[in-house]
């Protein structure tokens, strides 16, 4: 049997790539997936670059490394910060340590599938096209709740909760693309519960040495909303001793914090879709992001919700990867003639 | 049940798919941001060779220019792009109805100096024949040789531009009401239900705009003459009025979106519209000729014409999403009583085709009407932006308009 001829479309690689404001991850058809903290940085000066060698930094050697760095959260607040060039070169080296992670072939035509958080796609879109041009043969760039959707098959009346540490973004899928009016975004989300957080906790122990850092992995293992079995507890140094420290309350005060403006929002979301739909997006409510991780929060907000009427509220299996597999699938699914030249 | 799922599901998925090409395909449309050229991901000896090339390069070009210190470099002449014959081409030729089609050219003889050529054959439906029957023309068409020259004297420049006018009130004519049911689709959907729906949308949207005044010709169903609906407008000082009507094709499944201007009809087609649409107009003959006699007014053609292409360009864009079978028709002249009475630019949108079924159905969801005024809206707003522009470009002269696309 002849061996078919492959197209060149075929031997390019596909990715799916979920830039995010906290942890950008990506996702290829070569079988390969990373993620990494969405930080970079830069060598401060001739001490450091004699340490560190002449070259930017990404996600865990930077936190290792900080002090010694020019750090960038490239999409703080999710949106490119200012618009300067720092910001857009930050973006750029940071897609393009991500591509490396995946190791594509020498020469390997690249196809990627970019999401961005919902207000980016607004602000930056065009900023996001630059920064990838140098890496990327060919480029679509979509809103990262939508590839959540697209990667799930959730197309057709159905709501995307994207809980980032920037952003929480709402999209409403109905088997088209999501409009504008389809979209939203509140700027309260996992960053903002580590600031009630750290307000809370330096209120109550003045004397611990708590930093934003430290804040953001306590949140990480222990968040939870909704009565908790068990208490929170932690290590923080006071004086330089290591002291424990009872946050359970604190915990539950930050994290539920957020939840009235996202049940608020989506039920108002709810309430303008076509209401002979609106039982259908009400037992769809999917929730992704980092966030999602937060114990007890799908039940927090079905009760909140359940004022409108019975519906259910799931968890995306893999938070990490879900954008970024969203994606790739639409990477893969993409055809040909679709694909924007770089 | 499972294919047929599966088939569904494939179905959603071409569309999304389409529809993502389509809006990546409208950011690409937004303009390039400078980029220092890159040459990160090419490899060490390829950036070297780069670097000591543009020396070379630099070395000879300083050489031959102290080689020739009166600063003229022989065989080389500097020539402003601008006024340099051979940076015209035919394709910059401007646009304007074909004469003989029996347009009036749109703007009197201004070429309309807001939109490019792409732009304007794009919203005008060049390029995508027109679907209705023989002789039909949009209001497009390449300007002969013979006649440019003719146009060369005149000045590139719109009256609203040249006198610094704004906008402060804005009148919204749902079309139809009362005992004129206007189109009614098969499953007995009424055109003149659908509008006033989506002309209180679009109030709501365009209420929120500082410095603008939004006004409706109707706010329940109630029958009005074309008559009524020209002196509301007049009375409330209308700077600009938008008629909201929907199409109807019988016997045809075909989904067409058109924008209308007052002028001569350009097709018959244009002409069966105009007339459904002036029914019962309410005007006597003796009032109607005094109409015409105003009918030379070249600032209304000009604002009105880029009126209706920035709403053209909206309602195409957006509905499009949805359906990707819908024709794209452009904008067009007609004699519409309505259009021609209101002394202010005026247009009459037919939104959508109430005769095709699923449109239809999409007429009746709220959120596709509101995606309708939606589009209505950003078109009325893009337009009312050159004046926003005009208040970038002359501060002293102050203007109430701040409105945002």
């Amino acid at each position: 049997m002849p061996k078919a001829k492959v197209s060149q479309q075929d031997k390019a690689l596909r990715i799916g790539i979920d830039l995010g404001t906290s942890r950008s991850a990506i996702a290829a058809n070569n079988g390969k997936r990373k993620w990494v903290q969405s930080l970079v940085g830069w060598p401060k000066d001739f001490v450091a670059r004699k340490m560190l060698g002449d070259r930017v930094l990404f996600g865990d050697e930077v936190k290792e490394h900080r002090l010694s760095l020019d750090v960038m959260r490239p999409l703080a607040q999710g949106v490119i910060k200012s618009g300067t060039e720092k910001d857009e070169e930050s973006v750029a080296e940071l897609i393009g340590h991500l591509i490396s992670l995946v190791e594509p072939r020498p020469r390997q035509k690249i196809f990627a599938a970019v999401g961005v958080p919902a207000e980016a796609l607004k602000v930056n879109k065009r900023a996001i096209r630059e920064a990838i041009a140098d890496y990327a043969e060919k480029l679509i760039v979509v809103s990262e709740p939508f590839a959540v959707a697209y990667g799930m098959g959730a197309l057709d009346n159905a709501m995307i909760i994207d809980m980032g540490a920037g952003t929480t973004d709402f999209c409403i899928m109905h088997g088209t693309m999501p409009s504008v009016d389809d979209q939203r975004s509140l700027t309260t989300a996992g960053d903002y519960i580590d600031e009630q957080l750290l307000g809370l906790l330096t209120e109550r122990y003045p004397d611990a040495d708590f930093n934003i850092n430290v804040i953001r992995s306590f949140k990480e293992e222990h968040g939870f909303v909704g009565d908790s079995l068990t208490q929170v507890e932690v290590e923080a140094r006071v004086e330089g001793r290591p002291i424990v420290h009872d946050i359970t309350s604190e915990m539950r005060r930050a994290c539920e914090s957020v939840l009235p403006a996202i049940a608020e929002t989506a039920m108002d979301m709810i309430a303008r879709f076509d209401p002979e739909y609106q039982d259908q997006v009400r037992n769809n409510i999917i929730l992704a992001g980092g966030c999602s991780q937060i114990a007890g929060i799908d039940t927090y907000l079905m009760e909140a919700l359940s004022e409108m009427g019975p519906c259910n509220v799931s968890i995306v299996d893999n938070p990490l990867y879900a954008g970024a597999q969203g994606g790739l699938a639409l990477a893969k699914d993409m055809p040909y003639e679709y694909w924007m030249d770089m | 049940m499972g294919n047929y799922r599966k088939t569904g599901q494939r179905i959603i998925k071409s569309t999304i798919l389409h529809d993502v090409y389509c809006e990546n395909l409208a950011s690409e449309q937004l303009p390039r941001i400078q980029q220092p050229l890159s040459l990160r991901r090419y490899p060490e000896w390829v950036r070297m060779g780069s670097l000591v090339l543009v020396l070379s390069l630099a070395v000879i070009a300083t050489y031959v220019v102290l080689q020739h210190s009166d600063g003229v470099i022989p065989g080389v002449e500097i020539v402003d792009a601008k006024y340099s014959a051979a940076g015209w081409n035919q394709n910059m030729l401007p646009l304007i109805p074909d004469a003989n089609a029996g347009v009036v050219p749109p703007g009197g003889r201004f070429p309309d100096n807001d939109l490019s050529f792409d732009e304007t054959a794009l919203l005008s439906g060049e390029g995508a024949v027109s679907p209705l029957g023989q002789g039909a023309a949009t209001d497009s068409g390449i300007l002969g040789a013979g006649n440019y020259q003719m146009l060369l004297g005149w000045p590139d420049v719109a009256i609203a531009d040249l006198f610094g006018l704004g906008v402060h009130t804005i009148v919204i004519d749902a079309g139809h009401g009362g005992k004129d049911p206007g189109a009614i689709g098969s499953g007995g959907l009424m055109e003149k239900d659908i509008t006033l729906k989506i002309a209180r949308l679009l109030y709501n949207r365009l209420a929120d705009e500082e410095g603008i005044n939004v006004v409706m010709t109707r706010d329940s169903d109630v029958t009005l003459s074309l008559k009524h609906r020209v002196e509301y407008a007049r009375q409330h000082d209308a700077d600009l009025l938008i008629s909201i009507h929907l199409n109807t094709i019988p016997d045809s499944p075909m989904t067409i979106v058109e924008t209308y201007y007052f002028g001569p009809p350009a097709d018959d087609q244009s002409m069966a519209v105009a007339k459904k649409e002036n029914y019962h107009s309410g005007y006597a003959v003796a009032e109607f000729n005094e109409l015409i006699a105003g009918l030379g007014d070249t600032l209304k053609q000009q604002e009105s014409r880029k009126l209706a292409s920035h709403i053209q360009k909206n309602i195409y864009g957006t509905l499009s999403r949805d359906n990707r079978s819908i024709i794209n028709v452009g904008i067009k002249t007609a004699p519409f009583v309505l259009l021609l009475g209101a002394e202010t630019p005026s247009v009459l949108a037919e939104v959508n085709c109430i005769s095709n079924t699923e449109e239809e159905a999409r007429l009746a969801k709220p959120a596709y009407r509101d995606k309708i005024a939606g589009a209505l809206e950003r078109g009325i707003l893009s337009y009312l932006n050159q004046f926003r522009q005009q208040d970038r470009q002359r501060p002293e002269q102050g203007s109430i308009i701040h409105a945002e696309s």
